[in-house]
């Protein structure tokens, strides 16, 4: 049940009515909060086990392990020990056992064996929210929540259920508790929040999505200035697939009363790889520093120690992404850049603030980090690192083949413009703000802007076989 | 009594917005409105001097000539009459570059082309009589297809006289949805949108095997085709432009089954109609230019209608052929 489909439009108007209706017959005898969890709880196993029955008892599972290990992890650490292995090692046979099997068999010279596993959605999100929930409760960031509802419900939120964001328990457990869970005022944001996102993921990322996938399948029949504006394409389309999916997520759960933070902050207007990676997928990357960068030791063991716990880092938030080399060595060049800028921020520490864009030499700096996240993506994106380099090696010998000048991948560039533009011109002290734009729905000139945008997304959205990036992660 | 003017409100912004769409459709997307044909030449035709407007598959503004066809004018005689789909109507570039025009300008001879949305093989041989009787060409039909393998019922539609034409709305809420430009293309939207999850589920597999009375149903009719045309006095000219598709390896494969090309091909020859096979001067242009014949830059590369070079393509085998054979 993709976020952008029909069923799923009606999927979400069954569950939204059903919360304005427990709202309406509820709030009186105190009984709302525990209605409310019960129909979110029910509606996000029927969207997990819609794609699959046995996805849902793999949550179920998870959910179960996660809630049991934060009742007991604080009395004993060999229960967060235990709660954290089995979450690592599900993850692993789900969606690692086939990459390291093969990864063997290769080096023996032996004849690659694979095994057939169905891996469910969003294992790697809701994996990565189990182990946070298990650390911070032992950690004592807060306590352990005696509901196997409410940690349930933490873990199988349907709309951060596929791609995330991957959220924080405590702020989840508190809005749960919350009894104003519908209202119009969150109707009204919310609704603007997930057409935006869909104008991202169906006007623009999926009209990019055939053509990139086209001149990836066969970089040798394309001159490279197609295949260089192919991964352009894949620049934008990456862009405005995930953060429109995350707008999306962030928008439905804003129209049940549930606030997720963005995930996205304007990353294309990073001037460096560590600006980059606070603004790009935020809540993976603050994830992977919390839980990953900073037990390994952070930058608090001596500078070489530092660049490996940095490269370490990226690499396996490259390998979180798929199992394929092509992953881990878009997680190693971004983990090598940001050592490299590491050691030349140090010296140059102090002189530009991430919010100044007020120089020509601060635009070069944003115009180098596109086009270094370009690169990255190749690796991203190609289906094999061989693909990855064949692709680079046309782009740069340019070579005989079909130019085609994509023109969605400009209206896309100059959506991207726009975006940064409007950020920017709403700077407060510097800072680009990273509230949502939303209009005022009681105004006439508001709501002709809403139905406008609504009918260009009906207009000109793409309606062909384009699944969310993020969703096979 | 708050929610009542809100919802005034919101009755007069849906209506503005309503008309900054319908502006935008009218030049992003807008194939018109079209009425029954009363010749039957074809199964509609556009409103006279319609605008239409592409932008999701190449980019045009066009305007149709007085009958309701994507001509320049009417002419007074016609030479050559073409026939055929969309592909053939040809509403996604300059209209003064399609296989039609070029073909007149390469042939010096008077051209007329009554391409339709679709009306695929089947709706022109059925509309052929019609359209031989009205606009009387004196010397060649040019018919387009995209495929020769049919389909035995619907040939045998065609035969019988069963065949549906394709619907205009001429009356009703739907012809007046239609007169506001942003709800056609809006509805036609949608309406992919709630049958796009049904597709992928209902992804049926044909057989490739030949039914057994398609070659007696397709040589039959054929030759009441190409009968027709004679009695008529003019040639047949069917021309088949393949599909492509661009392969990883860099090459390009034409989805041909050679089975059922060889079928059409003889049937025609037999029915007296002048086959014309595409495939090589497709090739030919994709191997020295790289060049293909279908898709436009926003729209997937090499699928879809035919595009400029594909037309230019036909154009010019056409011409080659119209110029060498003798005036009847």
């Amino acid at each position: 049940m993709s976020l952008t489909g029909f069923t799923f439009f009606v999927f979400f108007l069954a569950v939204y009515g059903s919360l304005w209706i427990a709202a309406a017959l509820c709030r009186k005898s105190g009984r709302l909060v525990s209605v409310n969890k019960a129909i979110l709880l029910i509606a996000s196993f029927v969207f997990m086990g819609w794609a699959d029955w046995r996805f849902a008892i793999c949550l179920a599972l998870l959910s179960a392990v996660a809630y049991g290990t934060a009742l007991r992890c604080r009395a004993n650490k060999k229960w967060l020990a235990a709660g954290v292995t089995v979450s690592i090692v599900q993850l692993a046979v789900f969606k690692y056992l086939n990459f390291f099997v093969g990864a063997f068999t290769g080096l023996l010279g032996l004849s690659e064996q694979v095994i057939q596993i169905m891996v469910p959605l969003g294992v790697s999100f809701y994996t990565f929210s189990a182990i946070s929930y298990m650390v911070d409760v032992y950690r004592g960031k807060y306590e352990a929540n005696r509901s196997f509802v409410d940690v349930a419900l933490f873990m199988s939120f349907f709309p951060k259920l596929t791609s995330g964001p991957i959220l924080r328990a405590d702020a989840f457990f508190d809005q749960l508790d919350a009894e104003h869970t519908v209202s119009v005022k969150n109707l009204e944001s919310g609704v603007q929040i997930v057409v935006c996102g869909m104008l991202k993921k169906m006007v623009l990322a999926d009209h990019l999505a055939p053509f990139v996938e086209e001149v990836y399948a066969a970089p040798a029949a394309f001159h490279g200035i197609t295949v260089f504006l192919a991964t352009v394409a894949y620049t934008l389309q990456i862009y405005f697939d995930f953060s429109g999916y995350s707008d999306i997520a962030i928008g439905l759960a804003r129209m049940m009363g549930i606030t997720i933070n963005k995930n996205f902050d304007l990353p294309y207007l990073a001037k460096n790889p560590t600006e980059f990676w606070k603004r790009w997928h935020i809540s993976l990357s603050s994830w992977l520093q919390e839980y990953l960068y900073y037990p390994l030791g952070g930058n608090r063991k001596g500078k070489s120690r530092t660049k490996i716990n940095l490269l370490l880092t990226m690499l396996i938030g490259g390998l979180w992404h798929g199992a394929d080399w092509s992953f881990i060595a878009w997680g190693g060049i971004h983990g090598l850049a940001l050592i490299v800028h590491k050691a030349f921020a140090k010296r140059r520490a102090g002189r530009s603030a991430p919010g100044d864009y007020g120089t020509v030499k601060a635009w070069v700096s944003t115009l180098a980090m596109f086009l270094f996240a370009n690169f990255g993506w190749i690796f991203f994106r190609a289906d094999r690192i061989t693909d990855a380099f064949a692709v680079i090696r046309r782009m740069l010998t340019g070579g005989e083949g079909v130019v085609h000048l994509y023109s969605w991948v400009f209206v896309a560039l100059a959506a991207l413009v726009i975006e940064s533009a409007v950020a920017l011109s709403r700077r407060k002290g510097g800072k680009v703000s990273r509230e949502y734009l939303l209009l005022d729905l009681s105004k006439t000139y508001s709501l002709v802007l809403f139905f406008t945008a609504v009918g260009l997304l009906i207009l000109t959205a793409y309606l062909g076989d384009t699944s969310f990036i993020y969703g096979r992660f | 009594m708050a929610f009542l003017k809100w919802f005034g409100k919101a009755l007069i912004a849906f209506v503005l917005a309503t008309a900054i769409l319908s502006g935008f459709a009218y030049v992003y997307s807008y194939d018109g409105i079209h009425h029954t044909n009363p010749t039957g030449a074809t199964d509609y035709v556009w409103r006279p001097n319609e605008h239409i407007a592409t932008m999701t598959e190449g980019f045009a503004w066009l305007k149709m000539d007085e009958a309701g066809f994507n001509n320049a004018g009417i002419p007074d005689t016609v030479d050559v009459l073409f026939m055929g789909s969309s592909h053939t109507d040809d509403l996604h570039f300059s209209a003064d570059k399609n296989a039609a025009v070029l073909t007149g300008e390469l042939t010096g001879r008077s051209v007329y082309n009554v391409g339709m949305s679709g009306h695929t093989i089947y709706r022109c041989l059925d509309n052929l009589p019609a359209a031989l009787a009205t606009y009387q060409p004196e010397e060649f039909v040019v018919l387009e297809t995209d495929t020769v393998r049919l389909n035995v019922d619907r040939m045998n539609e065609v035969l019988n006289g069963t065949a549906l034409p394709n619907p205009s709305y001429e009356s009703g809420i739907v012809y007046y949805m239609q007169l506001i430009p942003a709800f056609k293309p809006m509805y036609k939207q949608l309406d992919v949108w709630m049958s796009l999850e049904e597709e992928e589920e209902e992804q049926s597999s044909e057989s490739s095997e030949m039914p057994e009375e398609y070659l007696g149903v397709l040589k039959e009719l054929l030759a009441r085709a190409g009968q027709q045309a004679r009695e008529a006095g003019v040639t047949l000219i069917v021309y088949y432009h393949p599909p492509e598709k661009l392969m990883p390896d860099g090459t390009v494969r034409y989805k041909t089954s050679k089975q059922y090309l060889t079928a059409f091909s003889e049937a025609c020859e037999e029915a007296g109609i002048v086959f014309v096979n595409m495939t090589e001067s497709f090739c030919r242009l994709y191997n020295t230019q790289h060049l293909l014949a279908h898709g436009f830059d926003n729209t997937q590369i090499g699928e879809g209608h035919l595009n400029a070079n594909g037309h230019k393509v036909i154009a010019e085998v056409l011409s080659e052929l119209i110029n060498q054979r003798e005036v009847r």
